[in-house]
Order: structure tokens, then C-alpha cells, then sequence
């Protein structure tokens, strides 16, 4: 069957255009396969790469001097790895006043384990043995800092920005107690109480409702963020009046980042002795503070802070995928019993222009629609998977006797073709002539089908994502755009960076097979194409 | 006259037998499949959120099962289906409060009103372009107008709605967020504040690219077949020619028209979603989204008993529109 | 009254290269009187005819002059040739006669419409004309108001022949009327062309590739290939003692059954004639069973013999070929 030679479409200049338009889509998709983590931008350890809706990097400058990201330590493989370099990062120094002692070290054997906490892109912790090590001997209260200054330039935060501060922490108390506590200071010198824990009640009162009690000998995960300040002790002294509470996050943020210059991020130890012999073991790990920022990647983040450009590859793979393998499904069944129909005729033919003109009847969309409502619900499934499947098999099922009808009227116009007639009176089997003389008729057109198949496929399986009523636990060119819808109105700039990206890959796609599919059709001097 | 009335009784019983397929159908999805797979399809109609407790809903569902009839054998089950749809009594919303019918009802007209006037503005603009097309065949009009049909045939319609709502709506602000809040009365201002972009983009998306195209290819063989040649030979005027290659091109456009026509309710789901319309696709995504059963089967019902009921015009309109069908009356 | 065709030389331009369909081809019909015109496919017979009613396409470039009784139609601005000479002067029966009608409109209107477009006759008058031409030409009044649809291939021969005379033009041309018919319709409508046309004493141009279908009905005719004039005369003679061996050939090739005895039936080897490469020589000598070095080398000049004009270095011979 050597039917197809490709490198002759590209004397066609659609079809020339039409590959070209499509190598480069399908290799932004493919290429970013390799490039974009594995994670799901939908779930919660996809989100806050950076603050939701940040711009893409390359276009930030026209907003101005957007803040980007800024994570404290500015590697995150100084986290994840457990890198002893940490101590200095965070200015780490042996202490030794009013007869305490304050010792650091790395201790690459204890590391967090068996806290529990939500990870989001964001957030790291739990990650295996590593720790700073802080041993404070003496008889006198003592606080023990590890900060880290960095400049701010930039400018001031919008309403999606946000930061956090975390630490996982393990102590060991003799005869003292250990609180920690987190801190932020701004160049105005005012200072952000982020969080407090520890295994003794706070000194400030105002602040023990968001005091939490960790006891000694066990990893406890520390989270302080803008986000939700209502959780750090800071929402708790600093006087806001009713009506400011629920704007608090917004308070928070604004006045911590209220100028540029130098900013402190401060983790307190606090030492308190209650003998004179006694003494503590504090072991630090996953100190990170991140400034989510307002600029991000190729293609920005999304309401949630996740990689627009992650979920763009990730939903092209899936819609790729999908519409290849339900239109290869859809024009193998449909091209068999239009092969048999229109070869054999009689009752296949007739079945199968029952089948089509039932099914013509239906508005197409409001069919898929109550079909998957109805059969999600008879299978009970819950499962992306499952719903997946039963997408792709509804829309194969009301998809196969369109192009089943296509092939079955060409069979019929080869059948009776002399040649096969003489097939025929040679004494050739059925299987053999349609193998031999009517297959290698056809063949171009039932590529052609594929290739018309593909958009079609992905058309409706988007349009039912962008409802809402398709896919929706992982990305898809249509729930991005549908996603989007919900946002538009009140994001910035009309989040065109997560509007365009699929909403011109599907054109694209579109437009591009259709041509090529002309072109082909052309080339093996076919007439007439889908719109004719 | 009566081969005309042999052949109008001939497609109406064809057509029926459809519509007791459709019935057959919907009963299936709504009564008959659940109960296959042992579920009391009044767990469907009823749904648990609207009581308070497990048992009080039990106690619900026992009393509705014998008041719907669900206990009785499947034929009679059946039978009264058939009957109430039929009758156009397609259950009780519970989640609305309201008869099905009465939700239909109140929501159809706003489908309506958004899709009929641009299919007829759409069939005009299609006839017009497709007709410049083919007059100036190969030339740049040509090529750009055919490359548009197609381009805007490939163009996904949801992408198109949204992208025209956001520029024009939300960033140009040139009509209402949601069309919900201005379409609270029906006076001209209001309809046309709210459905003036609706309108054109169902112009562009709707079947246009496809009758455009239509209209064109039609007309270029039209151009080039035998009795147009001849005509020209015999020295018919052009401006008489080329009416003559319109009228003939024309059938199958309004053939295509017509069959939109039937499709339209059920085409328009975006639109009405990104617009905030409450029409029949609103409804029929909203019943989707809340898995209310009956409102979905119900709408789905009128939606393709609608198309049906247009098909069956179309039949018995054909022959008026193409005079050479008149031959196969007989 | 005369169709004169002085020296026509018809191209077609096909991108770079220029196609020569017709080459210095004069002919001259005198009123009332009947030319075939035989030839294949590619010998520029119907681009000829083409010239004539000017529906060349816009590729083509034309030279020459072709005039009716003496005023030039070629030259004169086309709107004018269609509204006064096009069916009132001269009249084509199209080879598409089964298409060749409008399928929503009814028969009387479209032949009262080519009718109103020529003349001042009053509509009464022009259904009188069309009525008595239908029942000349044995096709049942109702036909007036029936769509092409719903009439039989040969109802659609007879309106179109009838359409064809309407106006009484001068010349008639049958542009292979029956290649789409069987042999016996074939056999009805050139006998209908016959006494329709011919008896009329109507000027007719009957053009086909079939030589036998000449043979009754015109009174001189000409043999084309590759867009050359090979042999032009009278039918009676050309079919009795043929002097180019291209018709010979043709003539040859159909069966005759009047003279009672079963002669071989031959068939021109080959193809026709690729025309855009020019080659030096006689077009038919590559096919020719008698051509000799100078055919291949040499282009024969039109040689009036016998009343007769041929192209053919062996014109004399040929007698001979055939009786041997």
C-alpha cells in the first residue's frame, strides 16, 4: 500500500503551510512534555508556582517593574537537597553570652519525617534526613535568630501576591521550654509577626489564639502566610477593626510591602531555662520564605498560581492523544462497515442508513450532554479515567456512521468500477478484491477522515470541557478556556496569556488538518471536501 | 394535489416512527437503564439533597416510588411514559419547584429570539458573498472569501464566543456582563442591549461559513454547466444568466437553511453560556451540571422533537422549493 | 448569403507553451448548403465551431476572418453578435443537448425568453411559433409547460433542435448532436436534422467524428486533423474515391452494409497528434500507412485536384492504395 507519500503534499502550498503550522503546534506540546513537571496543575501540588494571575516573564515589562518570585534561600535545591550550605545562608553563628552558649551545626542524619501538611508548588518539606542543629546550653532566656536580608526593587504587590513563611521544626528540651517564631520586617522597620509555636505559651496574650503547641521530641511543619494571616499572631495584634478583618490578607501584604529597600525575614528560637543546668537541642529544616511573585514562565499562572504553560502542554497532550485514538477508532469502525456496506450492500447498508439518519436527528451537543450526565451517573463514575473513556466511546458510538457513510458511498463508486468487476469474474475472493483494488482506492480517503476526524473530535470534547460537563480534574485546551471564563472579568488584563494559548491552539489545529486534509484530497484528485 | 398528500402522509408516518424511536430513547435513559442496572429512577427525580435526614428521604422515596408507579410492571411504566410525553408532561423539577414544562416554557422563547433572526441574517449574507465569490471566481475576492469560510468554518465556536465576549464585553464594555440581568423584560431596548453580539456571532458560526460555501461552489458549476452556456450562446443577457445560475444555486442552500433550522436549538449551548442567556441551552447545562434528570430529559425531549417537527416541514416544503422533486412525487 | 472562414488560425495559450488547435483553415458554405466538418478529438473541429458562435475561452487567441454574407462576426463587438446574430442569423444544437436546458424552468419559458431577447414578436406570437414548431417536430404541446425533468431524452433533442430554428436563422450548426444518444435515437435525430433543417434550406454546419453520419445529410465536407484541413470537397465524391488517406481511413473504418458484401473494417493506428510540439512534416504522416521520408520532412500545400482540395504529397497515389 504505498498510497501515501507524504513529501508530495508539500507541493501544495495549503499543504506546505497547513504541516508546517502543525509541526510547530504538536512540537510546543511534545517539546514541553520534556520540559514541564509531571505534576498536576489542578491539584493543590500544581498551584502557587506564583501568585495567581502573574504575567508571563517576557511580556512583565509592559506592567511595569512587576515583582518576580523570590525564595529565601534563592535555590530551592538548598531546601531539597539539604545542603549544609543553608547555615550561612540564613547567617548562622555561634553565640556565646551571659554564660549560654548557642552552637550550630549541619546534621545530615536527623531530617523531617511523619509531619503532615499540604504541599503545594510552593511549599517543600519532609524530604529526607538533613537539619540545622542548634545546641543552647545556660541558665538565662535567650533568643537565637537565623535571618536573611534581601532587597526589594521593585513594584509594590498587587492584590494576588502573597508570601510564606515555613519551617519544620524538632526539639529537645532539658528543664527549658522552646518557642519559634517567625518574623518579617520592612524597611519601615515595622515587624510582621508570622507565626508562633512552641512548647511554652507566648509571652503577648493577644497573640495565643494563633499560638500553636508543639511538644518536644517530634517534626512538627510551620506555615505562616499572607495568604491567610488569620492563622499568625500578627492578625491578633495588630488592632484591625471589624470591618478591616476581612480584608486582612490584603492588609497584611500591603503594609509589610509598602517600599522598596531592604527586607529581613527573622526565625526566632526562643530559649527559656527553668534551671540552671538546663539546656536544648533545636533542629530546624525546610527554612524557606517565598515572595510569590507577579510574573511567571512562558505563559504565566492561572487563578491558582499554577503554570498556564504546564496545563497547556499537559491539556494538548491529553487532547492530542484523545482525538487521535477516538478518531482512528471512529473511522476504523466507520470505514469497516462502510467498506462492508458498500461492497456487499443490502442489509449492512441498510442498517447503516437507519443508524445514520436516527442519529442525525439529534442536536449533536445536547446528545453528548445527556448521554454522559446519564451514563456517569448509571456507571457511578467518579474517576477522570472513567470519565474519559466514557466520553471518548460516546462520541465513537454517535461519531462512526458519518464517516461510516462517507467510506460506504466511495466503496460503492469503486465497486462498480470495471476493474473490480473483472476482479470479481477472474474469480478473486470477496476479501481479496476489497483488499487488493477497493482498499488501495480508498486508502487516501479514509487518511483524509482521520485527519478531518481529529479537529471534530477535539472540537466537541473541548466544547463539553468548556461547559464544564466534560473533563475537569485535569488540564484540557477546553477547561483551560472554560476555567478562564470564571476569571475574566475580575483578573488582570483579561489573563490573555491563559485565554490565547489554547483558545489559538485549537484554531490552529483546526484550520491547519482541514487544509492539509484538502490538500490531500487534492493531491489524489478527490473532489469535493468536507464543505463542498 | 393527492400524489402531493401520499407522498406528505408517506414522510409524516417516517417521521413518526422517529419520534417513537426518540421516545423509546429518552425512556431508556431516563427509567429504563436505571432500572436495568437496579436503580429506582425516582432516586433520579428526586434528588438527596432536598431532605433533611437519610430516613425522612427514604420515607420520600418509598411514597414517590408507588405515586410515580415505579412498582408496577415495566410495560405499564412504559406506556404511561409515552403517554405523558406525549402529552408534553415531562415530570416535576424538584430542585426548581416547577412542572418541567412550565421551566421549558418560560425559557424557549429566549432561545428564540436569539436564534432565528441571525439564521435569516446569516442564509442573506451567505447567499450575497458566496454569490460575489463564484461571479469573480480565482479572483483576490475570491480567494479571500473562501479561505474566510473556511477559516471561520474551523474556527472551534465556543473560542470564537468567548474571545468576542471578552474583547467586546468585558474589556470594551459595549453590553452586559450577563445578558440574565438585562433580559428581565421584553421590550426592544433590552433585547437588543443583550443579544445584539449574540446575534452576530451566531451569524458568523452558525452554519454561515457552510452555505457561504455552499452558495459559492453551487454557483461556480452552475457557471460553468451546460444550460448556462447554452443560454449565453442564445444570447440570453448576462444580468438574465446569471439570475438564472442564483435561482438554481440557491436550492441547496435553502435545503441547508432548512436543516440548520432544525439544529439551531440545540447549536447554540455556548452562546448562552458565556452570554448568561437563561434559553434552552442554559437550561439543559444547568440540568447537566445538577444532575437533575428530569429537566435534562425534558429538555433534551422539545429540543429534538423541535428538530423533528422542522424536519418534517422541510420534507413538505422541498418540492415547492426545487421543481424538479415535483417528478418524484408522482 | 454565405459563411465565409478566411484563413483561421485559432491558439490556446497554456502557461508558457501556446497550443495551435486550428490552422489555416478556409472554408466557404454557400447558403443552403450542408458541410460536415469530421474529425478526433484534438483536430480543433469543435474549437472551430467555437470561433463561430465565439464562446472561445479566454485563453485563446484567434486569426482570420470569418464572415457572414461578407460582414465580419469575428470582429464585431460580442454584445452585438449575440443580440443580432446569435440565433436570428446563426443557431448551434449543442453536442450537451441533454443538459443544455434551465431545470426549474419550464420549456416554453425559456424558449420565449431567447426568443424576446432577439426580436420584437408579441408573446402570443412567439407561443404560436413554438407550438407549431413542437408539433413539426412531433413533440406533444403540454411539453410547452413541462420542466426539462420530466422529458425523455429525445423530447429534450426535439426542443432543443426546435430552439435551434426558432428564430428561422440562416445557419444552423450541429455541433455533434447525437453523441450522447443511442444508435437508434442517433438514427431518429439526424434524419429529424435532415428534414428540419436541411429541407428548410437552412445553411447547416454538421460537425462530428463520425464519417458515416455525413454521408446522408451534407453536401460537402471536410476532413480535419490536428487542426488541419486534410480533404475538402464534395461528400458524394470524397465518399466514393477519398484522395487523402486520413479519410480514407475514416471512411474505412465504418461499416458498410448497402453494397452487400462484408469489407474489412479497419482502424487508424495511434494516437492523435500532440499539438503544442511542432513538428516538421505532415501532421497525419506518424499514422499514415503510405508515408514516405518527405512526409516526415516536408508539410504538403492544399492541391486542388479534381475539384477537391488535399492535403497530401500522394494525393494521385492514393487511387491506387485503394484498390489494391
Amino acid at each position: 500500500m504505498n498510497a501515501i507519500r507524504i513529501p508530495k503534499i508539500l507541493t501544495t502550498p495549503q499543504g506546505i503551510v497547513g504541516i508546517t503550522v502543525l509541526v510547530i503546534l504538536v512540537g510546543s506540546v511534545v517539546g514541553g512534555i520534556f520540559i514541564v513537571p509531571k505534576t498536576n496543575p489542578y491539584a493543590e501540588n500544581g498551584m502557587y508556582v506564583a501568585a495567581p494571575f502573574a504575567v508571563p516573564a517576557w511580556a512583565s515589562s509592559l506592567y511595569g517593574n512587576l515583582p518576580p518570585n523570590i525564595p529565601l534561600p534563592s535555590t530551592v535545591s538548598l531546601i531539597e537537597d539539604k545542603s549544609p550550605q543553608v547555615l550561612s545562608f540564613w547567617n548562622a553563628r555561634n553565640i556565646s553570652i551571659d554564660g549560654d552558649k548557642v552552637v550550630f551545626l549541619w546534621n545530615s542524619t536527623l531530617g523531617p519525617s511523619g509531619t503532615s501538611f499540604t504541599e503545594t508548588a510552593s511549599t517543600y518539606g519532609n524530604s529526607g534526613p538533613g537539619s540545622i542543629e542548634l545546641i543552647i546550653s545556660g541558665p538565662n532566656p535567650i533568643n537565637v535568630s537565623l535571618y536573611h536580608i534581601f532587597n526589594y526593587t521593585y513594584d509594590l504587590p498587587g492584590d494576588y501576591n502573597f508570601f510564606i513563611m515555613q519551617s519544620s521544626i524538632y526539639f529537645q528540651q532539658y528543664n527549658s521550654t522552646i518557642n519559634y517564631d517567625g518574623y518579617l520586617t520592612n524597611p519601615k522597620n515595622q515587624t510582621f509577626w508570622m507565626f508562633t509555636v512552641g512548647s511554652a505559651a507566648p509571652v503577648n496574650p493577644l497573640a495565643s489564639s494563633a499560638f500553636q503547641y508543639f511538644g518536644p521530641n517530634g517534626w512538627h511543619y510551620v506555615l505562616g502566610d499572607s495568604a491567610s494571616p488569620i492563622y499568625s499572631p500578627w492578625y491578633y495584634t495588630s488592632n484591625l477593626t471589624p470591618n478591616e478583618t476581612s480584608f486582612a490578607s490584603s492588609i497584611l501584604l500591603h503594609s509589610a510591602f509598602s517600599s522598596d529597600g531592604a527586607y529581613k525575614v527573622q526565625y526566632q528560637i526562643q530559649y527559656n531555662p527553668q534551671s540552671s543546668n538546663a539546656s536544648a537541642k533545636v533542629f530546624l529544616s525546610d527554612v524557606f520564605f517565598k515572595f510569590l511573585g507577579s510574573k511567571y514562565g512562558l505563559l504565566g499562572t492561572d487563578n491558582n498560581g499554577a503554570s498556564v504553560y504546564q496545563e497547556y502542554v499537559q491539556g494538548g497532550e491529553f487532547d492530542l492523544i484523545l482525538a487521535t485514538l477516538v478518531g482512528l477508532m471512529i473511522v476504523f469502525v466507520g470505514a469497516g462497515t462502510g467498506l462492508l456496506g458498500g461492497y456487499f450492500g443490502g442489509k449492512i447498508d441498510q442498517v447503516l442508513v437507519s443508524i445514520t439518519d436516527f442519529i442525525f436527528l439529534f442536536p449533536a451537543l445536547a446528545l453528548y450532554i445527556v448521554l454522559i450526565s446519564v451514563f456517569g451517573q448509571l456507571l457511578n463514575l467518579t474517576s477522570q479515567i472513567d470519565r474519559t473513556i466514557l466520553i471518548g466511546a460516546i462520541i465513537i458510538v454517535f461519531s462512526w456512521p458519518a464517516t461510516g457513510r462517507i467510506i460506504r458511498g466511495q466503496t460503492y463508486a469503486v465497486s462498480n468500477q470495471q476493474f473490480v468487476e473483472a476482479a470479481k469474474a477472474l474469480g478473486e475472493s470477496n476479501l481479496t478484491v476489497i483488499r487488493k483494488h477497493i482498499l488501495n482506492h480508498i486508502f487516501p480517503i479514509i487518511v483524509v477522515q482521520i485527519i478531518f476526524d481529529v479537529p471534530a473530535v477535539i472540537g466537541v470534547e473541548s466544547t463539553l470541557d468548556f461547559l464544564g460537563l466534560g473533563i475537569t480534574g485535569f488540564p484540557t485546551w477546553g477547561n483551560m478556556l472554560g476555567y478562564a471564563e470564571h476569571y475574566v472579568t475580575s483578573a488582570p488584563h483579561y489573563i490573555w496569556w491563559w485565554i490565547l494559548p489554547p483558545g489559538l491552539a485549537l484554531l490552529i489545529l483546526g484550520i491547519a488538518l482541514f487544509y492539509f486534509g484538502e490538500s490531500l484530497l487534492r493531491l489524489y484528485g478527490i473532489q469535493g471536501g468536507r464543505l463542498q | 394535489m393527492t400524489s402531493f398528500l401520499s407522498y406528505a402522509l408517506k414522510r409524516f408516518i417516517d417521521r413518526f416512527i422517529l419520534l417513537i424511536g426518540l421516545i423509546v430513547f429518552n425512556w431508556l435513559l431516563l427509567e429504563g437503564l436505571p432500572e436495568a442496572f437496579g436503580i429506582n429512577p425516582v432516586v433520579w427525580i428526586v434528588p438527596r439533597e432536598l431532605s433533611h435526614n437519610v430516613n425522612a428521604y427514604a420515607t420520600q422515596i418509598k411514597t414517590l416510588t408507588v405515586l410515580f408507579g415505579f412498582n408496577q410492571p415495566l410495560y405499564v411504566q412504559f406506556v404511561r411514559y409515552v403517554y405523558n410525553t406525549l402529552t408534553f408532561h415531562f415530570g416535576y423539577d424538584f430542585l426548581a419547584n416547577e412542572p418541567v414544562i412550565v421551566e421549558i416554557i418560560h425559557h424557549l422563547p429566549y432561545t428564540l429570539v436569539l436564534t432565528i433572526p441571525p439564521l435569516i441574517i446569516s442564509t442573506f449574507l451567505a447567499i450575497i458573498l458566496g454569490q460575489i465569490a463564484a461571479l469573480r471566481r480565482g479572483s483576490a475576492v475570491d480567494n479571500t472569501l473562501s479561505n474566510y469560510f473556511i477559516i471561520q468554518y474551523n474556527i472551534p465556536g465556543f473560542f470564537l464566543s468567548f474571545i468576542l465576549w471578552v474583547v467586546l464585553i468585558v474589556a470594551l464594555k459595549l453590553g452586559p456582563i450577563s445578558d440574565a440581568s438585562v433580559l428581565t423584560s421584553w421590550n426592544i431596548v433590552n433585547v437588543l442591549k443583550a443579544y445584539w453580539l449574540p446575534w452576530i456571532i451566531i451569524t458568523l458560526i452558525f452554519g454561515f461559513p457552510v452555505r457561504g460555501l455552499l452558495m459559492r461552489n453551487t454557483m461556480v458549476d452552475i457557471l460553468d454547466s451546460d444550460f448556462i452556456r447554452y443560454e449565453r450562446i442564445a444570447g440570453v443577457k448576462e444580468g438574465i444568466v446569471r439570475s438564472h445560475a442564483r435561482q438554481v444555486s440557491l436550492i441547496p442552500v435553502v435545503t441547508r437553511t432548512s436543516i440548520d433550522l432544525a439544529f439551531i436549538l440545540g447549536g447554540i449551548f455556548v452562546i448562552e453560556y458565556v452570554f448568561g442567556i437563561p434559553g434552552m441551552g442554559y437550561l439543559l447545562t444547568e440540568a447537566a451540571v445538577k444532575f437533575d434528570f428530569p429537566l435534562l430529559v425534558g429538555s433534551f425531549f422539545v429540543l429534538t422533537f423541535y428538530s423533528l417537527i422542522v424536519l418534517y416541514i422541510n420534507d413538505l416544503i422541498y418540492p415547492l422549493i426545487d421543481p424538479r422533486l415535483k417528478k418524484s412525487l408522482r | 448569403m454565405s459563411l465565409e472562414l478566411d484563413r483561421v488560425n485559432i491558439y490556446y495559450s497554456l502557461g508558457r507553451a501556446e497550443l495551435r488547435a486550428v490552422s489555416d483553415v478556409t472554408l466557404n458554405v454557400n447558403r443552403g448548403e450542408s458541410l460536415g466538418i469530421i474529425g478526433e478529438t484534438g483536430s480543433g473541429k469543435t474549437t472551430l465551431v467555437s470561433s463561430i458562435v465565439r464562446t472561445l475561452p479566454e485563453n485563446a487567441r484567434f486569426e482570420g476572418r470569418i464572415s457572414l454574407d461578407g460582414a465580419d462576426i469575428h470582429s464585431m463587438p460580442l454584445k452585438e453578435f449575440r443580440k443580432n446574430i446569435s440565433w436570428s442569423k446563426i443557431s448551434i444544437i449543442p453536442q450537451y443537448s441533454m443538459n443544455a436546458l434551465n431545470p426549474v424552468k419550464k420549456i416554453g419559458e425559456q424558449l420565449g425568453l431567447i426568443a424576446s431577447e432577439h426580436t420584437n414578436w408579441s408573446t402570443q406570437e412567439i407561443a404560436e411559433r413554438i407550438y407549431n414548431l413542437f408539433k413539426e417536430l412531433g413533440l406533444p404541446p403540454e411539453t410547452y409547460f413541462k420542466l426539462p425533468d420530466e422529458l425523455s431524452g429525445g423530447q429534450k433533442q426535439r426542443v432543443i433542435i426546435a430552439s435551434a430554428l426558432l428564430l428561422e436563422p440562416d445557419v444552423v450548426i450541429a455541433d455533434e448532436p447525437t453523441t450522447a444518444l443511442d444508435v437508434i435515437n442517433q438514427a431518429k435525430v439526424i434524419s429529424l436534422i435532415k428534414r428540419s433543417v436541411k429541407e428548410r434550406g437552412k445553411t447547416m454546419l454538421y460537425i462530428t467524428h463520425d464519417i458515416a453520419v455525413v454521408a446522408g445529410i451534407t453536401d460537402k465536407m471536410v476532413t480535419m486533423y490536428a487542426g488541419k484541413v486534410m480533404e475538402y470537397g464534395s461528400t458524394r465524391k470524397m465518399f466514393r474515391e477519398p484522395l487523402h488517406p486520413y479519410t480514407m481511413l475514416l471512411i474505412n473504418s465504418v461499416p458498410d452494409i448497402r453494397r452487400g458484401r462484408v469489407k474489412k473494417l479497419s482502424y487508424i493506428p495511434g494516437e492523435p497528434p500532440d499539438l503544442i510540439k511542432r513538428e516538421k512534416g505532415c501532421s497525419f504522416a506518424k499514422r499514415c500507412p503510405i508515408a514516405r521520408d518527405i512526409c516526415r520532412l516536408q508539410e504538403p500545400e492544399l492541391k486542388n485536384i479534381d475539384g477537391r482540395l488535399v492535403s497530401c504529397h500522394f494525393a494521385e497515389e492514393t487511387v491506387t492504395l485503394r484498390q489494391g
